[in-house]
């Protein structure tokens, strides 16, 4: 697909979702859409676009602005015809999603909802009276994970890597690439048989069970699948070398990353976190790197752009790679 | 001339009773695919828990006209996100593609009232619409597989009857 239809694409994904008021407003203006990070909806108050790192409000005529009196300020019924749309009329079907706060819709991008949360008993069975909606643009960036293949591969194939970095950091974004570029291989590296569990449908953009984002030609993408069962499932079913998920933290998926490992298969693995000892913190995390289980600690930052790479470790701490600076 | 004009006259009128019968037995035959239609969306979301476009455009590859095209029709609109509620998206469209089909304008009633509560809420409102729904074209196809053969038959010999009542008077 070339760039231009690729773009075309993305803006009709992300401008079809917002109510017929809002729809216009964004029309008006020709926005890069690959530079738009999230657009947030707050019932009676401005609409903002994250653009390009910067903050800006929907103008009341269109376009952008940062004057804030020239903004559109959302209106309950638009919050209400744009989760309409995100749900494609059927908030039934998002039940599970919703009492989670956060759906993902074609295209992998996911639209964070808060409300008024329904309680039954200690549980949160649903999000009633929604007000506030963001919409987190999800982006392909081909090749942006080159410059870590080098430490992610080794003689013996694959390395076990985790991907640390705070939110919007892109995380997701840099494993996306990652699996890619396994799968498909190059003339020095043979493609390998990629499994992927993506629980929120953020890895592959899944629609109708079909992954919308490249992720190369040997890879397998169960959706919608709790991370833990995926795993297991995976390997008994399609044989995987590799097997790849986003944002790791159960102590359930700890379980079902040692059985991967056990298996012969190599894990390549987001989380949330900012350094190492913050990751020493987490007791489930704890144990994971006082067995030496991941081989490569990968740390990502976003200082001017998302998807900056911090620093590079191996299981022993040794530092392979710090930012401006190679060893 | 006249005994020609006559044969036309209750041709005419036969073809008109003849009509009316084949419109009743294609009503019965509409209300059964309503069913089959009711019976797949109930399928679809309560094993799949497909959303509504993905239902509708699932038990339109499986149905025949006029359903068919209702439902794709119906599940492509939705898709677009038109600045519309269901409900509204659902009576155009059902206005547009059964308008002229063989339902009654009870039947079509009862199929926007379906529509008017579908999306609401949770996964078991949807089913008990559904259910209702259901219920509701069990008896009225009770009703027309009892009432139907005899108000075929009525039909066609009433057209023929009248036609040879009209014919004999004009002569």
């Amino acid at each position: 697909m070339d760039e231009g239809r690729e773009q075309a694409t993305l803006r009709n994904q992300i401008v079809r979702l917002f109510s017929g008021s809002v729809r216009q407003r964004l029309e008006r203006d020709s926005l890069d859409y690959g530079q738009v990070c999230e657009i947030r909806l707050r019932v009676h108050s401005p609409c903002m676009i994250l653009y390009r790192g910067e903050e800006f409000f929907l103008g009341q005529g269109g376009g952008l602005t940062r004057d804030e009196r020239r903004a559109y300020c959302a209106t309950g019924e638009d919050i209400q015809e744009t989760m309409e749309h995100i749900a494609g009329y059927s908030l039934y079907a998002y039940e599970e999603e919703i009492r989670q706060g956060y759906l993902t819709v074609q295209g992998g991008h996911r639209v964070g909802i808060a409300g008024k949360a329904v309680m039954e008993g200690e549980r949160i069975r649903s999000v009633k009276y929604i007000s506030y909606i963001n919409v987190r643009v999800s982006h392909q960036i081909k090749g942006c994970a080159t410059l870590l293949m080098p430490y992610v591969r080794a003689d013996a194939g694959i390395c076990h890597t985790l991907i640390i970095s705070p939110p919007r950091c892109g995380k997701t974004t840099m494993l996306r690439d990652m699996i890619r570029q396994i799968s498909n291989g190059d003339e020095q590296y043979p493609g390998l048989t990629v499994g992927v569990v993506d629980e929120r449908s953020e890895i592959g953009g899944c629609y109708q069970g079909v992954a919308q984002n490249d992720l190369g030609i040997r890879t397998d993408v169960l959706d919608c699948c709790p991370k833990a069962e995926g795993m297991m499932m995976l390997i008994r079913s399609m044989s995987p070398v590799v097997v790849a998920v986003d944002e790791i933290g159960d102590y359930r998926d700890i379980h079902a990353i040692e059985a991967v490992i056990h298996c012969g298969c190599k894990l390549i693995a987001t989380v949330h976190g900012d350094s190492i000892e913050d990751l020493q913190q987490k007791p489930l995390f704890e144990r994971l790197m006082n067995e030496r289980i991941f081989e490569r600690y990968i740390f990502l930052q976003h200082q001017k752009r998302p998807g900056e790479v911090r620093a590079v470790f191996d299981q022993r701490g040794t530092c392979l790679y710090q930012e401006g600076r190679r060893r | 001339m006249r005994i020609l004009g006559a044969i036309l006259v209750v041709a005419a009128s036969a073809g008109l009773g003849f009509s009316y019968s084949f419109r009743l037995g294609s009503r019965l035959e509409q209300l059964r695919q309503l069913q089959r239609m009711t019976v797949l969306l109930k399928g679809e979301i309560s094993y799949g828990c497909a959303s509504l476009p993905e239902a509708l455009a699932l038990a339109g590859r499986k149905l025949s006209e006029p359903l068919d095209g209702f439902l794709k029709r119906l599940a492509a609109r939705l898709r677009e996100c038109p600045d519309k509620s269901f409900q509204q998206i659902f009576q155009e469209e059902a206005l547009a593609s059964l308008g002229s089909s063989a339902l009654t304008a009870k039947d079509k009633e009862s199929l926007m009232q379906m529509g008017a509560f579908l999306g609401h809420l949770d996964k078991d409102m949807q089913l008990r619409t559904l259910d209702l729904y259901l219920q509701e074209l069990d008896k009225e196809i009770q009703d027309a597989k009892e009432g139907v053969p005899g108000k075929q038959k009525l039909c066609r010999s009433l057209g023929i009857m009248g036609g040879l009542f009209l014919a004999l008077l004009l002569i």
